[in-house]
């Protein structure tokens, strides 16, 4: 019988394939995408901060385009206004004056195209990243590399994580949000394995604290975006929302988020 | 009629997670009214025969998952589903040829299988804004040739055609990029369809003794399975190719052509 359950597996593995293949997809209107993510930096005033707004474009498009043109603000708890100005033309609009504080509650305001986007969001403290913890025989093939930068999670408070890690030579930062529910109180790692991780490249890897409606925007999104997509336990996938409305036009609303982080870097060299 | 067990299938990927939820505080059992209209006729004293009907069929609490539902281990099943309606109606056709050594059956079907579900209140956009969309398993036409054929005592050939309109699925309609990555951003469920789903099988059945009719009596059966190795689509999935840096569309085809023997046998 277990001959008979491996042989019918093995078929199926034969018998199925990938491919890639033309198809004709739809083509909804350009949407403003919205990515504001305030990082105040350990050590950095947090004075300079980007946000960026670029457009959403067909799917098989081999880039997107920025929006420009637009106003944006953001203000604080006190109605003080920051504005961030697009110098180069480019979409990144830029100011060099802000004034971060933890636990302040940020508001975007984004003029495009006549229409007005607003947003807010909270500042998110993060735990700073205590080591990092490099392996060389991970994975399947027992070759692969494995990095854990691990970080200890405060236990009064409910905590969620952003971690980026960009690695030299590679053109996608990798992406992943954890929670604390299981963790809660201890000393915890963040991820990262690649096939072309190579000793000598650059690891850069960031935390960002952020809120539990960022982390749920965030996981979505990802599951979304993988190229394994469509996993076992995922329902049919849809448009993900943010936390930025259109006022003018809510069924115009925009993609993205406004996010107003905490964050802590760690560079790596693998070894 | 009424139904007490709820299916509820994440039909998308690949390998579906079906989730078998039984009525109960939360959930209310499905009820169905459904209506059929048929007509049958012998021609040719019973040589051929012909089946024509019509159905119509609504369908009360139809339950189906939010949109982002998170399904792995969730013992609370009902926080991540609305409860809707849903309503299905079509034209069936089958024309058999019962006698003769060709014999056979070609059945048609033309149908529509769609299903609403509304949010709790105004402010939840329930699901596609609360439209009427597709279900799973919506297949416009579903064509259908059997076929076999009496080439001597010994031999029997027989042929399989189907065709089927392909399955609703969900394909993006745009993309964008957001903290360095592609996200692509996809339209209403099942607003878009896979191709159509089509095949040939083709088999032929020896009987070395076929007068015999005790003991041991055997037979072989050789066969293939989707002849011109039609790939046909289970899911197709929607990803940056991370060596080029494009968007590609993956098609998943499980079964391409396949030829089997078997032997069979009864005492």
């Amino acid at each position: 019988m277990k001959k008979i359950l491996y042989m019918l597996t093995l078929s199926i593995f034969i018998f199925s394939c990938e491919d890639v293949v033309e198809v004709t997809v739809p083509n909804a209107p350009p949407r403003l995408v919205i990515e504001a993510s305030l990082n105040w930096f350990d050590g950095t005033s947090g004075e300079n901060q980007t946000i960026k707004l670029t457009q959403s474009a067909p799917f098989f498009n081999n880039q997107v385009s920025p929006a420009t043109g637009a106003t944006v603000t953001v203000s604080n708890e006190s109605n003080i206004v920051f504005s961030f100005v697009d110098n180069n033309l480019d979409g990144n609009y830029e100011c060099t004056n802000f004034a971060p504080n933890l636990n302040e509650t940020y508001t975007l305001n984004i003029i495009y195209n006549n229409e007005t986007y607003v947003g807010s969001e909270t500042m998110t403290s993060v735990t700073p990243i205590d080591f990092i913890e490099q392996k060389n025989d991970g994975g399947f093939s027992g070759e692969a590399i494995e990095i854990k930068a691990y970080y200890t999670d405060p236990a009064e408070e409910e905590n969620y994580y952003f971690f980026e890690f960009k690695e030299e030579h590679e053109t996608n930062p990798f992406l992943n949000v954890y929670d604390d529910e299981f963790i809660n109180g201890n000393q915890i790692f963040a991820f990262y394995s690649n096939e072309d991780t190579a000793p000598g490249h650059e690891l850069i890897i960031k935390n960002y604290g952020v809120s539990e409606q960022f982390y749920d925007f965030m996981f979505l999104l990802l599951q979304q975006s993988d190229s394994a997509g469509g996993g076992p336990f995922e329902v049919q996938p849809a448009t993900v929302r943010g936390n930025c409305i259109n006022v003018t036009n809510p069924d115009h609303f925009p993609f993205g988020y406004f996010r107003a982080s905490q964050a802590t870097e760690f560079i790596y060299i693998i070894e | 009629m009424s139904q007490y067990l709820h299916l509820l299938s994440n039909t998308s990927s690949p390998t579906p997670l079906d989730v078998w939820a039984p009525s109960g505080k939360y959930i209310k059992p499905q009820v169905l009214d459904q209506y059929a209209v048929g007509y049958f006729k012998n021609l040719k004293d019973g040589d051929y025969s012909l089946e024509v009907e019509s159905y119509y069929k609504s369908v009360k609490n139809r339950i189906d998952y939010i949109d982002g539902a998170n399904l792995i281990a969730n013992d609370a099943i009902e926080r991540v589903i609305l409860n809707g309606k849903a309503g299905a109606y079509g034209f069936e056709l089958l024309f058999r040829k019962n006698e003769g050594r060709l014999k056979g059956w070609l059945a048609y079907t033309l149908s529509k299988s769609e299903q609403k579900t509304e949010g709790r209140s105004p402010n939840e956009t329930g699901i596609n804004n609360n439209s009427w969309y597709n279900t799973a398993y919506d297949k416009t036409h579903d064509i259908s040739v059997t076929s076999s054929y009496d080439v001597s005592n010994k031999w029997k050939a027989n042929a399989n055609f189907i065709f089927q309109t392909g399955q609703p699925t969900t394909y993006p309609n745009g993309q964008y990029v957001y903290n360095g990555i592609v996200i692509p951003n996809y339209s209403d469920r099942n607003s878009t369809r896979l191709t159509s789903y089509n095949r040939l099988d083709v088999s032929a059945t020896y009987t070395p003794k076929p007068r015999k009719k005790e003991g041991w009596q055997s037979y072989w059966v050789f066969s293939i399975y989707n002849l011109y190795n039609r790939k046909n689509a289970t899911s197709i999935s929607f990803a940056q190719n991370e060596d080029t840096g494009r968007n590609e569309a993956t098609r998943l085809a499980i079964f391409g052509i396949i030829p089997s023997v078997s032997y069979n046998f009864k005492f």
